[in-house]
């Protein structure tokens, strides 16, 4: 299945941040450029509309919490079918 | 398979770490799994655990759920929790959906929210490892 444009930048967009971290901080200046050009050549592709709603995402400062974890963990026996959790 | 990572606190020392947990589905048709009840309600046989903070009774404030057929290719459930982290971050945490390799939910605290790429990786990196050292 062929993905729309916006979908595919934020897809990216997530994949270069989250590689960065993965990363230690800093990609190589290789890999970071490759990222920036594909997003650049994806930006593009964009309907005005949906380079506005891009540039929204892009101000928030953080992701939304609609709900947190009210979880405890439990101790596991290997060989068994218990879950890791529980709600707290 | 199901593998998770979570991030988490014990109430006591107030230590933080992330313990990982990989269960296989040996025996279950993969087309048979209804793959959101995994987490809750079918994990599979616990194969191996990291643990870093002894359970039980730390108090959870991230986690990562992975499910994917047993014999998945580790690029595969990359690009499967990119697709899914990279279609529902417009919306709020936590984030869960299908994928081509499978199923992928994120949840965590406010507290983690605002650096969530780096809970992600993580959480990612505990998972990837424990999966790299019994799987491969």
């Amino acid at each position: 299945m062929k993905q729309q444009p916006l979908e595919r930048y934020r897809i990216l967009l997530s994949q270069l941040l989250f590689e960065r971290e993965a990363a230690g901080g800093d990609l190589p200046e290789e890999e970071e450029s490759r990222y920036v050009a594909l997003l650049d050549e994806v930006w593009w592709e964009l309907s005005p509309n949906d380079q506005e709603q891009l540039e929204r995402e892009l101000r928030q400062v953080a992701v939304q919490v609609g709900e947190e974890p009210a979880l405890v963990d439990l101790a596991v026996a290997e060989g068994s079918s218990a879950l890791p959790r529980r709600a707290a | 398979m199901y593998l998770t990572a979570q991030h988490v606190v014990s109430p006591a020392t107030q230590r933080e770490g992330v313990n990982a947990f990989l269960y296989l589905h040996q025996g279950q048709e993969w087309e048979h799994l209804w793959l959101p009840d995994v987490p809750e309600q079918n994990p599979g046989t616990l194969l191996a655990q990291s643990i870093s903070v002894a359970p039980p009774g730390n108090r959870v404030r991230s986690y990562l759920d992975i499910v994917a057929p047993d014999e998945v290719r580790w690029e595969d459930v990359h690009v499967g929790l990119m697709e899914v982290v990279g279609h529902s971050q417009s919306g709020p945490l936590p984030w869960a959906g299908q994928s081509r390799s499978g199923y992928s939910r994120l949840g965590m605290d406010l507290g983690l929210s605002s650096r969530w790429q780096k809970e992600l990786a993580v959480l990612y990196r505990s998972a990837q490892a424990l999966w790299m050292a019994h799987v491969t």
